[in-house]
């Protein structure tokens, strides 16, 4: 199902507001929301619109898929084989192995900030269960999502501690998934560096909302924790400052930059992926700042149903990103946050036309 | 034997940490050279294609790693897309990587 083409859509109200309207309004706003949804483009809505058509149908009853979180931590022993031998079940009690249970408590983060901010049921909306491993590698300094499941290493605890140790990184790859499920933006150039910006915005903002900052509050930082003391810098990224977050003898400075002046040419990482998201990081940081309160609020909303929109496309560059979400800013907010958006990525030296 | 080997990819783009290293085996002791050129014939490096695995769809933050071999006359350079397959070739990768971190000093 995750191949079909996205049809264009024909409605304006996100599809957790129709599911919402069609489970609890009238009789006549139902039917039009029924009527909405049934043009979505993705199976899930599918479903919850042959559950709608049902009499007697209730909210409870709307969701077509289990909700809750089912998840499962894995430990790889510090051998490379995935997944691993299981560790810990959903439901189970802390094992006291402090990896896997930052692993099982950081998916449940995540799978909570969807579930509550975004109606969002898991990486598929559609409750599939959370798999991650732990222990990944001999000294493994990364984390990465392959396509299935998350996957930790320990660090070198040298240079780095564990990459469970920070609930952004976990979020991070987490929305992979999500993006995966979506969008599947092209993991190279602009289109992989938005693939990159999505994660952290929304592993910043898993964070965020576990903690319940506001964007003033927020240190928007990107695996805060993750370095020991050894090294001069606080994180992997700075999405309020992007290129400050470190700047060491060892790893270097950090090369991200935060306007398209700035942007990096190379063929490594996939064509600097991690290297540019910062502009579209930052754009969303400068958006972020100017609603204040909290980030998940609007610009959180705007970036999650550009994320959704049938007509972003899996090639998208900065501008067409940046366009779609002016035009979601407009349809879920209105002029002066359509504005806002517009002037952000002016600053990050994004034209949108 | 001559080893290049490069890492790139992962979840941030670090400049210092991507930076090739190279080995020269016979420079090595005697224990370590049998060791690494073992593994190098465990990998049985010069009979892999050029790119060994592939990125699954959706997959992002992996690792991509470039090695490089000269033996003789015999040269080979494959670029390995984690997590791979082939234990041999998981056992090169992080002994290479191990070897990598000791150069840098860390």
């Amino acid at each position: 199902m995750k191949s079909m083409p996205h049809r264009p859509l024909y409605c304006i109200l996100p599809p957790h507001i129709l599911r919402s309207i069609a489970a609890n309004g009238t009789q006549a706003q139902r039917s039009a929301a029924v009527r909405s949804l049934s043009v979505d483009h993705t199976i899930r809505l599918s479903r919850a619109t042959h559950q709608l058509l049902q009499a007697g149908v209730r909210r409870a009853t709307v969701a077509a898929a289990p909700v809750g979180k089912r998840r499962t931590i894995y430990t790889a022993s510090n051998e490379e084989a995935l997944p691993g031998a299981v560790t810990r079940l959903e439901g189970a009690p802390a094992t006291g192995d402090l990896a896997a249970d930052e692993a099982y408590d950081g998916l449940g983060s995540t799978f909570d900030f969807y579930w509550d901010v975004f109606d969002r049921n898991s990486i598929d909306d559609e409750g599939l269960p959370l798999d991650a491993t732990v222990h990944y590698g001999s000294a493994y300094d990364n984390a990465f999502w392959n396509g299935q499941q998350m996957v930790f290493g320990d660090g070198d605890q040298d240079v780095f501690n564990r990459f469970t140790i920070s609930l952004d990184v976990i979020g991070h790859e987490l929305t992979h998934g999500v993006t995966g499920d979506e969008v599947n933006l092209v993991y190279t150039g602009e289109s992989g560096a938005l693939n990159e910006s999505v994660s952290d915005v929304f592993g910043s903002l898993v964070k965020q909302y576990a903690l319940k900052q506001t964007a003033t509050d927020a240190d928007w930082l990107i695996g805060a924790g993750l370095f020991t003391d050894k090294v001069q810098g606080v994180a992997l990224r700075s999405m309020k400052a992007p290129g400050t977050a470190y700047d060491d003898p060892l790893l270097g400075k950090d090369p991200q930059p935060a306007n398209m002046s700035g942007y990096v040419h190379t063929t490594e990482d996939n064509g600097g992926v991690h290297i540019n998201s910062g502009i579209p990081n930052h754009a969303f940081f400068i958006v972020a700042s100017q609603f204040g309160s909290y980030a998940w609020e609007k610009a959180g909303r705007i970036w999650y149903e550009t994320l959704r929109d049938p007509r972003l496309r899996p090639t998208a560059s900065f501008r067409q990103f940046a366009g779609r979400t002016v035009r979601q800013a407009s349809q879920l907010f209105g002029p002066a946050e359509a504005q806002a958006v517009l002037q952000a990525w002016r600053e990050v030296g994004v034209k949108v036309s | 034997m001559r080893i290049r080997f490069q890492s790139e990819g992962g979840i941030a783009a670090f400049p210092g940490l991507n930076k090739p290293i190279e080995v020269h085996t016979e420079q090595l002791s005697a224990d370590q050279r049998a060791e690494l050129e073992g593994l190098v014939n465990g990998a049985d490096v010069f009979n892999q294609p050029e790119v060994v695995g592939s990125a699954a769809p959706g997959a992002a933050d992996y690792r991509v790693y470039t090695v490089s071999v000269q033996d003789g006359a015999r040269q080979h350079t494959l670029r390995v897309i984690e997590p791979a397959a082939d234990p041999n070739l998981r056992r090169l990768i992080e002994r290479l990587r191990t070897l990598a971190r000791s150069q840098r000093g860390t």
